[in-house]
Parts: C-alpha cells; structure tokens; sequence
C-alpha cells in the first residue's frame, strides 16, 4: 500500500515508516501540515497517518480540508490527548479511526488494514481471509475457489463481520446494519443467520466465535488475531 | 463576572464617625452664633430705645411751636461714640421737620415693636443706620411727633465678628483634634489586621504553617481560624501531592532503569558477542526491553488518568446519563481479543436499565483498569464476567484469576500498593484510580472472592439517583 505519514517527531516518524516499509508498504514521510494538506490535494495514497498536533497547521484542519475535497482517502488520526480522543470519536471529524499515542505497531497495522479493507470493498473490490474470498461487486462467496451460496441476509452479515474482523460486532450493530434489508430483526433471527453462514464457512479457515453477552467475532484460524 | 466592591475599614470608619460629627458641630457653632448675635442685638435696640426715650423727655413746647432742649454739651455726650454716628430727629405731624438730621426717613426694612417704640433698618448717606422711633400722641403737642434716633451698624458687626471669630474658632480646634484622636484610634485598633496581611504575605506558597493568633482581636478569629483550617487542608494536600510526585518518579524510574539496562545489554551483544550466534540472547534482551516500555507506557497512561479523576478536574464537567449496560458492551468488545489471546473467555451479563449520571469517559476509564488488572494478572484458560445489574446500579468484573488475599484487599486501593501477585508489571494504580473515580460519582469500588470462591470480584456500586 502506499501510505502517508504525517508526524512531527522525528523519532516517532522514523519509526513509524521503517516499521511500516518493513512490512511492504510504501510510505511517504511529512512532518508539517501545510505541505501535508497541498500533497493530499495532488496525489493519492491508500491511507494517511495523520498526527493532530502539527506545529503549524493542526491535523484536523488539514483532515477537514481533505474531506472538503471530497477525498474519502482513509484516514487514521493519532492523538497523544485522549480528550481528543474522545473529540475524534464523538465528532465524527472524518477520520476513520483513531489511536491514543503511545500505540503498540502491530494493532497500528491491524488497524490500517482494516480501513484501507473497508475503502477496499467500498469500492466493490474483493475480500480475502484465509480460503475465504467474497467477491464484493459479484455479490459471490468462494471457499478454496468453489462457490458457496449465500443468501442476500447472509452474505450481508459475513461482510459486516469480515469488515470488523478481529473484533467484536454487536447484535446490535448487526441490526442496524441489516436493517435496510429487513423493517425489525429479532435477537433469535439474528442467531440463525449467524448459525447458517457458521455452517456454511465449516468448511473454510474461518470461524465466527459466540462471545457471551457482547457478539460475534471473526477469527481465521491459520493466524490468531489479525494477521 | 460581577466586579466586587472595595472600601476601605479606615476610611469607612473615619467616614461614618467624622461626618455626623461635622454636621453637630455646624449646627452648634450657627445656633450659638445666633443667639449670640440676636442677645447683642437686643442690648443695642434697648440702648437706642432708652436714647430715643430720654431725647423725648427733652422735647419742649414754646410758642414757637416744638423745639428741644438740648444743650451743646448734652448734644455731644448725646452723638458721642467711639465708633458709631449718631443722629437724629424731631418731626411733626403738620410742622413736618423740626430739628436734627432732616433725612432720616420715617420707616424702613425689618420693622418691629419695642416696646412703645418701632425699630427698623434703613439706608443713610449711603450707610445701614438702625432706627429707633417714638411716636407721640397728639394730646401732647397738639400734632403728632416723631422722634426719631439712629446710629450706624459698626458696634453690632464688630460685636457679630467677635462672636463669630470666638464660637468658631474653638470649634475647628475641637474638629481637628477629634479628627487626630479617631484616626490615631482607628489606625490603632486596625494594626493587628495590618499585621496579619504583612505576616500572611510574606510566606511562601510552602509557609502553610498556622497563623499566630495572639493579639488577634476576637472579631477577627474566626477569620484567622477559618484561614488555619483551609492552611491545614492545603498542607495535608500538598504533603499527599508530594508524596505522589516522588512515589510516580520513582515507579517511573523503575521501567526506566529497566530499560537502560537492556539496551546496554543489548548494544553489547551487538559489539561482542559471547556465542557464535548472538540472536537467542538478543531477542531475550528485546522481549525484557518491551515490556519495561510497556510499564513506562502503562504507568504514564495511568498517571494521566489519575490527574483527570482528580475531584478538582471534573468541576467543570457537566454529568451526562449512562446507559452502564452499553458502556459496558461498547468497553468490554474491546477487551474480548486480547483475553482471547491468553484463552480467557470474557462474557457480558445483564441487560439495560435506568441510566446513571457522571462523566462516561472515567467510568470507561475505571472499567477499562479493571478488565486490564482482570487479563493481566490471569495466568490463562480461564473466564471473566462482566456484569450490568440494576437497584442499586452496579457494574462488576469477575474472574477466576490469582485474586487478592481478603486481609489484603483494604490497602489495594492505595495509590502504588503492589501486591504479592504482582509480576512486576503492575504500577499499583489502577485500583486507586477505579476507587477515585467513584469517589467522583457518590459511589463506591467493593472487593470479594470472584467465579466459584477463586479468583476477585470488583464492584463498582453507583449512587441511587437524587
């Protein structure tokens, strides 16, 4: 992925770019927002890594141009106040997500994958964990390349799952999400979607774990967690 | 903001006694003056009525019609005077002018009855003259007669200024010796206030000792002993900061240390290497290098939230309503991938109920130390239950973990108290910071054995809605 980090610190960008280099992508390191905000308004990348505390011009204004533009270029905040964390959650300044410095590098590579995923099949590209792939503009679902069929109900809760992989979604956020589909959704019809797409990915690497009380969580069991 | 009004003791004092008593004194010195000038007055009309009374004894009756009998030296004894002038006049009712000074007029301003005469003020060659006049009834002369003495005002406004001059000038000593004496007095009686500012304003913001109290007059004690109770407060706060400042350097030092150690270590496997392959014993270096920037990181993490569950933090904070239940599923998802990773299975029990007020951030916060202690010390394969119940609202985390001794659960909620289970990861913050953060919401953080008698249950109890 090509990727631009925005950060101040020497030490923390260094860092960050070699971690993120390290691991293939292609990063781009500025520590100013003004030169920020003119890169953004001519090149492209697959997701940015935007610091709000720039000495010059302070990231959420350089977030909020961006999206003035029209650019629905993934964004990841990071923050070194949890106020603000608290600011970018409850805001909706446009970011799609958020992290409170100091980070662990692993869940910031979870993280970046999960959004530049969901850019991904927002713009109807495929989604692969594992044996799993669902072809998100053929509305079609292959395990080990055989297609399985899926019911529109069902294929719709896989992807809001496969989307929020590696944590937990609620029956409640499954609702909501499924609700253009259906006027009311019980909590028990809930459960036999999730049982008859359990049943139908029996035979891939991937599973849907019960968590009592909290949902459902997505995991493939070649790589724990994330990978 | 709404400007409050200064004044000062003295000057309101000085004020609030000196005017009235100005006030006295003016009306005192103008009364004495009037009298004064009204007795002296009085004596002058009765010395004019006795002349005009005398020079119409003098009056006689010829054939030349009414003349007077006035010899030259009874005319000079009569027009002597030091300072005044002298005239008079004798006038008929038909004669018209008889004798004397022909233009003293018949009537004037102020005019009254003394006695059988008639007094009046008038103007005379250009001066004030006073005006006695005996009016002689026909029966006598055949005519009526008027016999008229004035004397200009010199004596009367002498007499005016010495009275004035002797009522007024003892009452401006008196003025301004009762001025010295209530100032002298104010600034007396005000000197221990005075003290007490120079006293209190030369400390520093370390010189938190009690006031001196001697000397202090009892209107001000309770003053003084309200300030000595807010200095003991303040001391025993500023002790307790203190305290905390070098307690959280030194547990900040600890990770720090850690660190530096392992990096010396692990620069020197680097340069020297003691085995063929340095590689084992550089990743052990690196494992023992994360995780003291783990506690640093973790340590830091906590202080800061410590200072934002600080009572004096959360002024400002408007409480909003909680639904604990949502709370508890939004914080609790987020903790079930890493329990998953040491195979703990983490459960929410309960289901919504009436909301509670506070600041959703903290009570996230004080959750999020909980579940934190939960996983962390859990040596794996286990359970923890998250649990929302109602009446009286509570949240509470159960696990089947290590636990904590009941004879020790007491000091668990001190600020750095480490217990034995502690693998040296631990700040012993979190508990302290749940308990702060309860404190805020009227509530209250409670320890008991957890799933099955093993393991620790913490209850976070809330306050019953007012």
């Amino acid at each position: 992925m090509r990727l631009l980090v925005v950060e101040d610190d020497p030490q923390i960008a260094d860092g960050l770019s070699r971690a993120l280099r390290r691991n293939g992508h292609v990063v781009d390191v500025l520590d100013r927002g003004l030169s920020a905000d003119i890169t953004l308004g001519t090149q492209d990348f697959d997701v940015v890594i935007l610091d709000l505390g720039l000495p010059d011009m302070d990231g959420i204004d350089v977030l909020r141009r961006l999206r003035g533009r029209e650019k629905r270029t993934p964004v990841l905040v990071l923050t070194a106040r949890d106020e603000l964390a608290d600011r970018v959650r409850g805001l909706d300044l446009g970011a799609d997500d958020y992290m409170v410095k100091p980070f662990e590098m692993d869940e910031l590579e979870a993280r970046i994958r999960a959004i530049a995923r969901r850019a991904h099949a927002g713009s109807g590209g495929d989604l692969v964990v594992g044996k799993l792939c669902m072809k998100l503009a053929q509305r079609r679902i292959l395990v080990d390349d055989a297609p399985v069929e899926f019911s529109p109900r069902e294929f719709a809760v896989l992807e809001i799952l496969l989307l929020r992989r590696g944590r937990v979604v609620s029956k409640a956020q499954l609702q909501e999400q499924l609700c253009a589909w259906d006027s009311a959704l019980t909590d028990g019809a809930i459960e036999l979607y999730v049982h008859r797409v359990r049943r139908k990915l029996e035979f891939s690497d991937v599973t849907i774990r019960t968590v009592r009380g909290f949902g459902y969580l997505l995991e493939n069991n070649g790589h724990s967690g994330d990978a | 903001m709404l400007e409050t009004q200064r004044f000062s003791l003295r000057g309101r004092l000085l004020s609030r006694l000196l005017v009235p008593m100005l006030l006295l004194f003016a009306i005192s010195g103008m009364a004495s003056y009037l009298l004064a000038t009204h007795f002296a007055n009085s004596v002058y009309d009765d010395w004019l009525y006795d002349s005009v009374n005398s020079l119409a004894l003098d009056l006689q009756y010829t054939e030349k019609g009414i003349g007077l009998d006035f010899p030259a030296s009874a005319q000079r004894l009569f027009e002597w005077d030091d300072a005044d002038v002298i005239y008079y006049k004798i006038s008929g009712d038909s004669s018209g002018y008889i004798t004397g000074r022909a233009d003293l007029p018949l009537g004037g301003r102020n005019t009254r009855q003394h006695r059988a005469a008639t007094l009046f003020e008038s103007a005379l060659g250009g001066e004030e003259v006073h005006i006695a006049m005996l009016e002689l009834p026909a029966s006598h002369y055949g005519e009526r007669v008027f016999v008229q003495v004035a004397e200009t005002g010199q004596k009367r406004s002498r007499l005016t200024r010495e009275i004035l001059v002797g009522t007024l000038l003892p009452q401006i000593l008196l003025i301004a010796v009762a001025i010295a004496v209530i100032g002298s007095s104010i600034r007396s009686a005000l000197a221990p206030l005075h003290s007490l500012a120079t006293q209190l304003s030369e400390r520093d913001h370390r010189g938190l000792r009690p006031i001196n109290e001697v000397g202090v007059p009892t209107e001000v004690q309770p003053l003084t002993q309200a300030l000595n109770a807010l200095l003991a407060r303040l001391d025993t706060a500023l002790v307790a900061q203190r305290k905390f400042i070098a307690d959280a350097a030194h547990q900040l030092r600890t990770p720090l240390t850690a660190l530096k150690l392992h990096l010396d270590q692990a620069q020197r496997e680097i340069q020297e290497p003691v085995e063929p392959v340095a590689l084992p014993a550089l990743r052990r270096t690196l494992t023992q290098l994360r995780s003291s920037s783990d506690r640093a990181v973790r340590l830091s993490n906590q202080l800061l939230s410590l200072a934002r569950s600080e009572p004096e933090a959360q002024q400002s904070h408007v409480p909003e309503s909680i639904d604990l239940h949502a709370l508890a599923l939004e914080t609790g998802a987020e903790w079930v991938p890493r329990a998953l990773q040491k195979n703990i299975e983490l459960s929410l029990e309960g289901a919504s109920s009436s909301p509670v007020q506070g600041n959703a951030a903290l009570i996230r916060e004080a959750l999020n130390n909980l579940l934190d202690n939960a996983v962390k010390y859990h040596p794996g394969n286990g359970h923890i239950v998250l649990t929302v119940s109602a009446a009286p609202a509570t949240i509470s985390v159960d696990d089947d973990g290590p636990g904590i001794p009941p004879e020790q659960r007491a000091q668990a909620f001190q600020r750095f108290h480490r217990g034995d289970r502690n693998s040296g990861e631990g700040s012993g913050l979190g508990l302290a910071i749940v308990q702060e953060i309860m404190a805020i919401h009227g509530g209250r953080a409670e320890l008991s054995d957890g799933l099955s008698g093993r393991g620790l249950n913490v209850t976070l109890v809330f306050a019953p809605p007012k």
